[in-house]
């Protein structure tokens, strides 16, 4: 095994968690996990070392992962309204697919994980879903602990707040 | 901020969320398909890079006999000096490469076929209580009677993408001086429109970004000081607590566009003293020389950075924080400073903490020295949007109630307006005391009484 393969298989599981979470779908996220690693393997020369290597992929697979979720938001609106509109929609046959293996008050969190703004989304999903330290989470989003700590309490409050709001909503659509 | 029960809650719902794993023969067919990708991009570089060298040779000497002929037929001397020439040079430099575009708008017809309630507004700038420009979702707009009505003056042929218009940028002088860029997403380039006839002509400029033509740059600042002197600066992507960015200038009404500054997108590398880390919020200058880059702090203390020679280099700049926004642990969004003259002027500062407590550096001394104002606190926790038709005296309102100043935010006094809620306004805008506006839900709003009563 060269050191190439040793750095996919190190970071290869938790960023295709990540891309899994940002983009929704199984095949986009492999997609996008191998972009990454092809793209820093061609920008190596490129990397200073003034942050740690997870920091610089997950960096390049941020960049990717919005270039795509841009490119498939001026293609196709369905995936808006599936996410805004998730219990009606989510078997279309064009639903990401990590929400068939959800629950329907799941697909209600994830869908308002959607709806966060993307440093948002990223916080919660590294130290909510996957359960990173604060430490790790600074390190991979290249922020102090506290603005990890402030941000992903901010990002709880919102999504409380989107929870409700859907709540209510469903309720006055029920009524 | 508490953590309370249902922070708590939330959390462990989080945590409940199905960890999707790959299998390991996926890992393997992935690794597999990883090493093959590199092989095969190697192998097809090779081979561009002969090709490259081979015709480039060959082109080079076809097309230098060509011009030859061309020019001694036509003209017998071959000119040397081609500075008027379209151009793109390596360091950025583009030169107008469009003819100009007409609209037979006169103002005339903008009064005549006017839009009374224009959807989708994404920005406004009134240039007084009459004239103004207005960004919408497929247009651009401008009013010549308060905002009673909108004439339609984009310029012909110029389809705004529906993946766009969130990101265009447009800034005015005056009803006849304007400009606006629109991002061609996966081109690499922003085009940038300019009239100097109150939209009846645009002239229209191409920057290409140093990324390539797969990149998505996105003008996140458009910014004059007079009608020649601008700067734009591009996003070129957005990194976990940093954006790189590219900036440039034009001396000349934006008919050409010159890269001052340029960062990479994967490294940590700064760039003529401007960090890549650190989200950048805004940019304005005073004169051609001296302006300031504001942006969100991802360590503690304040993000602000300032320039002496047009944007080349950048020195960082300290503003003076005050208890309890003095914590080391505290950060901080500088937004874009606005003057009222090259000496007057307010940078507006939000700090991280309950509230959005939001405070308002003085200076009268051309940004020499920053005096805070006591910070503005939210009650209902949303962050302000603000105005100020002087130094002294401004608005702000948070989506719920009315925030009026007169001695520069070191006070202000609250009311809800009479008839409306406030709910989803943003950019406010006051020209003065009495008469302003806003965009609610992406509708112009507007308010004649200091922002007692709005109407659609």
């Amino acid at each position: 095994m060269d050191d190439w393969e040793k750095l996919y298989r190190t970071h290869m599981g938790e960023l295709f968690q990540f891309l899994l979470y940002m983009t929704g779908n199984r095949e986009e996220a492999k997609d996008l996990t191998q972009d990454t690693f092809i793209k820093v393997h061609e920008k190596y020369s490129q990397y200073r070392n003034d942050s740690s290597v997870r920091t610089w992929i997950f960096a390049i697979a941020r960049n990717l992962a919005m270039d795509r979720l841009r490119k498939r938001q001026s293609t196709s609106r369905l995936h808006e309204k599936l996410v805004n509109n998730v219990t009606l929609h989510a078997e279309g046959p064009e639903g990401p697919d990590v929400r068939f293996s959800m629950n329907e008050q799941n697909r209600e969190l994830y869908a308002a994980i959607q709806s966060l703004k993307v440093k948002n989304r990223c916080v919660v999903i590294l130290r909510g879903i996957q359960e990173y330290s604060v430490k790790e989470t600074a390190d991979i989003l290249g922020w102090t602990q506290n603005r990890v700590n402030v941000m992903y309490h901010r990002s709880l409050k919102q999504l409380q707040k989107l929870l409700s709001e859907r709540r209510v909503n469903y309720e006055v659509d029920a009524g | 901020m508490k953590w309370t029960q249902d922070d708590e809650t939330c959390n462990q719902r989080l945590k409940q969320l199905p960890k999707f794993e790959l299998a390991s023969y996926e890992t393997d067919q992935m690794i597999e398909r990883i090493q093959s990708e590199i092989r095969k991009r190697k192998t097809i570089n090779k081979r561009r890079r002969f090709i490259f060298t081979l015709s480039g040779a060959a082109s080079f000497v076809a097309i230098a006999c060509l011009v030859i002929f061309f020019w001694q037929s036509n003209y017998g001397t071959f000119p040397f000096n081609t500075r008027n020439q379209p151009t793109s040079d390596p360091s950025g430099r583009i030169t107008d490469n469009k003819s100009n575009q007409t609209n037979s708008n006169t103002d005339h017809d903008i009064l005549n076929a006017s839009i009374i309630k224009p959807q989708g507004v994404m920005s406004f700038h009134m240039n007084d209580a009459h004239n103004g420009w207005a960004l919408t979702t497929q247009s651009i707009l401008r009013t010549n009677n308060g905002g009673s009505s909108w004439g339609d003056v984009t310029p012909k042929n110029v389809h705004i993408p529906t993946d766009s218009y969130t990101s265009m940028r447009m800034t005015s002088l005056d009803a006849k001086v304007a400009w606006f860029a629109l991002p061609e997403p996966q081109q690499g380039k922003v085009t940038v429109y300019s009239t100097t006839n109150g939209g009846k002509q645009w002239h229209e400029s191409t920057v290409q970004s140093s990324f390539g033509n797969d990149s998505s740059p996105s003008p996140t600042t458009l910014y004059f000081t007079d009608a020649k002197h601008g700067w734009m600066v591009l996003s070129v992507g957005v990194a976990m607590g940093s954006e790189p960015v590219e900036l440039y200038n034009t001396s000349d009404g934006g008919i050409t566009w010159n890269r001052i500054l340029q960062q990479s997108m994967d490294t940590g590398s700064q760039s003529n003293g401007l960090p890549v880390n650190g989200d950048k919020t805004g940019l304005a200058f005073i004169d051609p020389m001296n302006g300031w880059i504001t942006g969100i702090s991802h360590i503690s203390g304040t993000w602000l950075y300032q320039t002496h020679d047009g944007g080349k280099t950048w020195n960082s700049e300290s503003l003076k924080l005050l208890p309890p926004y003095n914590n080391s642990e505290e950060y901080a969004d500088t937004n874009q400073p606005f003057f009222f003259s090259e000496k007057e002027g307010i940078l507006p500062v939000v700090f991280h903490d309950q509230g959005q407590p939001t405070v308002f550096y003085h200076t009268n001394d051309s940004g020499a020295s920053w005096i805070p104002s006591k910070p503005l606190v939210s009650h209902s926790g949303n962050s302000f949007t603000w105005s100020f038709v002087d130094s002294k005296y401004g608005f702000a309102t948070d989506q719920d109630m009315m925030y009026v100043t007169t001695n520069g935010g070191d006070s202000w006094s609250s009311f809800a307006p009479a008839n409306m809620k406030l709910k989803n306004v943003s950019n406010i805008q006051f020209v003065t005391t009495k008469t302003g506006w806003a965009i609610q839900d992406q509708q112009i709003i507007s308010t004649s009484d200091g922002g007692h009563n709005w109407s659609k």
